[in-house]
């Protein structure tokens, strides 16, 4: 809380830099090592966002340099020397917040990390917006916040873009931050080619005044052509412990940016005695971003009394975010020209409320995006639609929350709340300034509040007070409004994500699913799995979790993500949890990330909606593989079959053969063609009474051996064409069968593999071309496969072949769209039939309903889903007739005890 | 060997119960082995029946069913083998004739699918291997047959298995195969008999015994003048009554397989009672595993149960040690050992045996066997004296006749 002193100055102030700078751990500074990857992270989500602001398929580069003690002292020594007066400050300025920037030994020990500090400077440039160069201090130098009157979804977990890592660098090492930006806001304006020219500003930071120094500011021609910005900072770290968290970051946004060129380097110090540098490259394999995130109004299900009152504020023009914007931006550099104090206590204020909130779930601080930020369209001058004006901070302690974007007037109408500003009835509040709220809602809502407080549809929301404000927001709260819409939110999708881990993980198979939008706590959200198994990845389970499309690394224990995977049944899919290699990828975007812990590094497991959502996406993605695993296995089984037969071949056909030769020895009579009928009668008698026609073959065979007519090589190249002709039979047979279940699957009008599917989607599917006397039969009444197959010309089918699995078996397979949408299904007389299916026509006719199938489910997912995705495997498995196989030989198996 | 006159007496009165019981048995056996009916008369058809055949007929089978076997692939339809099913379904007790057949149901085992390729392959090569052995009218053992192509029977338990499908195909016994095991029972007593032509008196074998050749079709003319055959199961107790000379003071015939009893014992247990018409009685330990024992004697095991009209002797009288017995004879305490839990659930299972169910008093000697909770071994006769077994015990049994 901001003590008001004589003069409206405060005295013990903590601006939202101090605030951070003071509690690094939690913004992700807790020691040197992970405070670089840190600041190596946010620098790229930085620029990935400016990318993405201006539709610009990100390149992005990171250079880490590790300074030699040589080095640095020379840049710190530099560094000084330039701004004396700025030193000195900064030294006051940081005093309290850990040593003074002299000793590297003092501050490791301050900072209670137990790696040594070392000092590395960090390069990021990117080819995105960059900024304009009056705000380059602005955006950079300062730690803003915005107003709440709208929710989006944002990379980064507290909106602060880059900032920490300026802080920190400040912290670490005092040295100011380097920048070259060359500003080009559209499209259009970059293909006019790169801007005439750049800004190289060299800036330095007042943490606690939260307002930026400038050492240089220039303003040049640009003649290197550069787009983008180029950030360069210098900060204290440890590259050994995190070096492989940094690679396996950069390699995790390789895989859910697929359409972003990324490239890191790392430089050894110069006086190492051995290079251990190296640099590494992603390179760009998608050319498609998704779409970007849209604004959405609140949902009252997140709003809380702050952000009513804010809205309630807004709405009246008490405070309007447009004239908020320009002139306040404007008034505030007029004001810090005025009075520094003023506008810093402003800030000081605002931060004091946030650290009241300090880990909050209300964390639509998100939304604080100021730099490069995608509202910035065409208007440079709208670029920072949240700047704060010069506010008193007379009036703001009544807000007493992270978001009092508190400009002056606003402060002063909120608490006079008198009429200044537009008339609007409560009503048209709700409907207009909240999502999902229809009139009849809004009504309700209305008759829903208490009497006493005489609130109607009319009532002017100028003249709610807290205790309206409160009782509105609990009606909000409690009403029953249809859930937030996905629309406004910016999906990986699935054909990114299927490209991303296709090609840095190289899996035997992939699997990947996008469940449809849900809601969590008024804020929606979207889950999109993937499943990988074998290809690079370490046995067993390992997960990927990203949240609003950046990796989350640390942590990963409780999260969600990784637990649904712990929980998942894999047996049941044909996956082997402990032995196989599978890597599961979860990605969630929302406007809000429910996360926990302080570091925000995982999701919990108690947001049910969002729990079950990844469950789903994850069975569903493994339903898809355990068909993909069961084709395979069943390929496998019929190429081995054919091998282990022909194996014993030659063992059997000699056995035979040896056995005939020494019959032939010890009864050379019958060996004699042709007596061997004709041979004694009682013999011939004894023989039928016998085995009688075994007799007769016997009597028949012995004279074929004697001649040599049949010797062991006969009878062995007999037996393996039996052998190869029996087994293109099976596959025919197989084939046959499917087609067959496929058409009397569709005579119900059912969904293949369905016990009674839906029938807009079996009318879909019964576009395919049928022949003439199928039609016929299908029609009026019920059909067996049996009855099907013996209309259809062809093959026939293999006695003994009974497919193995029954219907239930395969119920679960029509739900994807992935696969063909005919997956076989059993019938019970198939096998026994004679006739078959026509081998081509029906089964490209199948193939092409099949196909038509994945695109009428496709189209009923939302339509903020990529349509690029491919459905079938992107290995290229086509929907062909060699994948045609559900059973193999039933394995009839000895009856011995 | 000669005896006093008043010990001649004195067996002469313990052999009453004996000597009658024989002359009935002798009376029962000759009666029905003539008038043994076919199957065709009882009117069961469509069943395989196992039955001891002669080398040349099995090698004739075998080379009709390699005929068969070479047509069928010849004619491009792959190779085939029915194998009757050996399963409790498939099994028909007839019980005039007090033997299993087997009934129609077949499985094929067949070349072309790759569960089977493998039984069926080790079916011809054992076929095959067996024909050729049966050419030189020699023996071997299951184990030299699997050594014979070690190879393709990766382990003797395929080769084994495959010996119990061959013979159902064929319809013959598995010794008819001539295969058998190495020899474990012994013989001693009084008799004499030719195997292989050579004479064997087993009145002067020593106080070793004979072992019993697993060759039973080698053995023949049996000549005794005994009036029973003891079966004994601990090697302890045949020793003791061999040492003793026990058949010469009461004629008889001692038969031991040490233990379980293995094919040829069974073997040779039966054609014994069958050739010289003689009643069987047994010795084993007052336990569920003694009682065992003779079942196995009786009625055979499961697998080989289509075999069971060579292997199985029926009406084996259970003459002692029973639990009736521990306190007739007043056995000792400390001879008496407790019944662990398994012993305890044995005897339950066994309770629910055919062969117990049938003999009523039988079943009541093992429930009280139960309910006392107490078991013997023959051993413990010795607390009285080492020759207790063989000078008061079973010359007392006999003469009362207490045998059920």
């Amino acid at each position: 809380m901001p003590r008001r002193g004589a003069k409206g100055e405060t005295a013990v102030q903590v601006s939202a830099a101090s605030f951070f700078a003071n509690n690094q751990a939690i913004a992700g500074f807790d020691n040197p090592g992970k405070a670089l990857f840190t600041s190596i992270r946010e620098l790229v989500e930085n620029s990935l966002d400016a990318c993405e602001a201006v539709a610009q398929l990100p390149d992005i580069r990171i250079t880490v340099e590790e300074l030699s003690d040589a080095d640095f002292g020379k840049i710190r020594g530099i560094g000084p020397a330039a701004t004396p007066a700025a030193t000195a400050g900064e030294s006051a300025a940081s005093g309290a917040s850990g040593g003074s920037a002299a000793k590297p030994k003092k501050r490791a020990r301050d900072d209670g990390a137990d790696a040594a500090m070392r000092f590395f400077r960090i390069t990021c440039s990117d080819n995105g917006c960059g900024m304009p160069h009056d705000q380059v201090p602005h955006m950079l130098g300062r730690v803003l916040s915005g107003s709440k009157y709208v929710v989006r979804q944002t990379r980064g977990k507290f909106g602060l873009g880059a900032k920490m890592a300026l802080i920190w660098s400040k912290k670490s090492t005092g040295l100011p931050i380097t920048v070259a930006t060359a500003h080009a806001p559209t499209a259009a304006a970059r293909a006019r080619g790169p801007p005439a020219r750049i800004t190289r500003c060299v800036l330095d930071i007042d943490v606690h005044r939260n307002e930026p120094r400038v050492v240089s500011h220039v303003l040049e021609a640009n003649e290197a052509r550069q787009c983008g910005t180029k950030l360069s900072i210098v900060i204290g770290g440890a590259w050994a412990a995190y070096r492989r968290h940094v690679l396996r970051y950069m390699q995790q946004l390789a895989i859910i940016t697929p359409y972003a060129e990324l490239s890191f380097a790392y430089v050894s110090p110069s006086d190492s005695p051995t290079d251990r540098g190296f640099s590494y490259r992603w390179s760009r394999r998608a050319l498609v971003m998704p779409q970007a995130a849209a604004e959405v109004r609140h949902h009252p299900a997140s709003v809380n009394n702050l952000v009513v009152r804010r809205l309630v504020d807004l709405a009246t023009g008490v405070e309007d975010e447009a004239s908020a914007r320009v002139p306040a931006h404007r008034a505030a550099s007029a004001a810090r020209a005025r009075k520094p104090r003023a506008t810093s206590a402003a800030k000081r204020s605002r931060p004091a409320s946030r650290a009241a909130k300090g880990s909050d779930d209300e964390d639509e601080d998100e939304d604080e995006d100021e730099d490069e930020d995608e509202d910035e369209g065409d208007d440079s001058e709208a670029g920072e639609p949240f700047i704060a004006s010069d506010a008193e901070p007379s009036d703001e302690e009544a807000y007493d929350e992270e978001e009092a974007g508190g400009a002056a007037p606003s402060g002063k109408a909120s608490s006079g709340r008198s009429g200044s500003g537009k008339q609007v009835p409560l009503r048209v509040f709700l409907t207009k300034w909240f999502a999902c709220v229809s009139r009849g809602a809004a009504k309700s809502i209305i008759g829903s509040l208490p009497p006493s407080l005489k609130l109607g549809e009319e009532s002017p929301i100028a003249a709610l007070g807290p205790k309206h404000i409160h009782a509105l927001t609990v009606a909000l709260a409690s009403a029953r409004l249809p859930s937030p819409s996905g629309a406004c939110l910016s999906p990986v999708g699935e054909y990114n994500l299927r490209l991303g881990i296709l090609k840095e993980l190289r899996p035997d198979m992939l699997a990947t699913f996008a469940a449809p939008a849900s809601a969590f706590d008024g804020h929606p959200f979207v889950v999109e799995a993937g499943v990988a198994l074998g290809g690079g990845a370490p046995d067993g389970l390992t997960v990927h979790r990203f949240a609003n499309r950046i990796p989350l690394l640390f942590e990963g224990g409780g999260d969600v993500a990784t637990l649904s995977a712990q929980r998942l049944a894999w047996k049941t899919y044909g996956i082997d949890p402990r032995a196989d290699k599978i890597a599961v990828f979860v990605s969630i975007v929302s406007t809000k990330i429910p996360f926990k812990g302080t570091g925000k590094e995982y999701i919990g497991d108690d947001a049910e909606p969002i729990r079950r959502s990844v469950k789903a996406a994850l069975q569903r993605c493994c339903q898809q593989l355990k068909v993909k695993l069961r084709r395979r296995q069943t390929a496998k089984d019929r190429a081995s079959r054919a091998k282990s037969l022909t194996k014993y071949i030659p063992t059997v056909a000699s056995a035979i053969h040896a056995v005939l030769k020494v019959a032939v020895e010890m009864d050379p009579a019958a060996a004699v063609p042709g007596t061997a009928e004709a041979a004694a009668p009682g013999a011939a008698a004894a023989a039928a009474a016998t085995t009688g026609h075994r007799a007769a073959k016997r009597a028949r065979l012995l004279p074929q051996v004697a001649s040599g007519e049949v010797s062991a090589g006969v009878i062995a190249a007999k037996l393996e064409a039996a052998v190869m002709r029996s087994d293109a039979l099976d596959a025919a047979a197989e084939a046959a069968e499917k087609q067959a279940a496929t058409v009397a699957a569709l005579s119900l009008g059912r969904k293949p593999g369905a016990a009674g599917g839906d029938a807009s989607e079996a009318r879909l599917l019964f576009a395919c071309p049928l022949p003439a006397s199928v039609r016929e039969a299908l029609v009026p009444t019920r059909v067996g496969a049996g009855a099907i197959l013996a209309l259809l010309p062809g093959a026939r089918t293999e006695p003994g072949d009974v497919p193995d699995e029954g219907p239930t078996s395969e119920e679960e397979d029509e739900g994807e769209g992935d696969t063909e949408g005919c997956d076989a299904d059993t019938q019970p007389n198939a096998s026994d039939s004679e006739g078959a299916a026509s081998s081509v026509g029906l089964r490209g006719g199948s193939n092409a309903s099949g196909r038509r199938a994945s695109s009428g489910r496709r189209g009923k997912r939302p339509p903020a889903r990529d349509r690029g995705s491919s459905d079938s495997d992107a290995e290229g498995d086509s929907d062909g007739n060699d994948d045609d196989q559900s059973a193999s030989d039933s394995s009839d198996d000895s009856d011995f005890e | 060997m000669a005896l006093a006159k008043s010990q001649t007496a004195a067996v002469a009165r313990v052999m009453q119960g004996v000597v009658a019981m024989r002359r009935q048995v002798e009376k029962e056996l000759s009666a029905t082995s003539g008038r043994a009916p076919t199957l065709e008369a009882l009117g069961i058809t469509n069943v395989t029946e196992v039955r001891e055949r002669d080398p040349s007929a099995v090698m004739r089978a075998i080379e009709e069913l390699f005929a068969d076997a070479a047509d069928s692939i010849l004619r491009g339809q792959g190779l085939h083998f029915e194998v009757p099913n050996r399963t409790a379904t498939n099994q028909l007790y007839v019980p005039e004739l007090d033997r299993i057949v087997l009934k129609s149901k077949t499985s094929t085992r067949s070349f072309d699918s790759t569960a089977q390729v493998r039984k069926t392959a080790i079916m011809t090569r054992v076929m095959e291997m067996l024909h050729q052995v049966l050419r030189r009218n020699i023996h071997t053992t299951k184990r030299d047959l699997f050594y014979a192509d070690v190879k393709l029977f990766r382990s003797q338990d395929e080769s084994d298995a495959v010996l119990d499908d061959v013979a159902c195909v064929i319809g013959c016994t598995r010794t008819s195969l001539h295969v058998v095991a190495s020899e474990k029972g012994v013989v001693v007593g009084r008799v004499q008999f030719r195997e292989d032509g050579d004479l064997i008196d087993c009145t002067r074998m020593g106080v070793g015994g004979k072992a019993i050749p697993p060759f039973i079709d080698k053995i023949s003319d049996f000549r005794s003048d005994a009036e029973f055959i003891l079966l004994v199961e601990k090697d302890a107790a045949f020793m003791r009554l061999a040492e003793d000379r026990f058949y010469n003071k009461y004629p008889c015939i001692i038969i031991t397989a040490k233990g379980q009893p293995d094919v040829a014992t069974r073997l040779f247990l039966r054609k014994c009672r069958d050739d010289l018409k003689l009643p069987v009685l047994g010795l084993v330990d007052a336990d569920p595993y003694g009682l065992k024992i003779l079942s196995v004697y009786m009625s055979g095991s499961k697998t080989m149960s289509y075999d069971s009209a060579s292997l199985t002797t029926s009406d084996i009288k259970w003459l002692g040690v029973r639990p009736s017995d521990l306190d007739k004879y007043n056995i000792p305490e400390q001879c008496r050992l407790p019944m662990k839990a398994s012993d305890i659930k044995y005897g339950k299972a066994l309770l629910e045996e055919d062969f117990v169910r049938r003999n009523p008093k039988w079943y009541a000697e093992l429930e009280a066997m139960l309910s006392s909770k107490v078991k013997a071994e023959i051993q413990a006769l010795s607390s009285y004296g080492f020759q207790y077994l063989t000078e008061t015990y079973l010359p007392r049994k006999l003469k009362e006749r207490d045998w059920i």
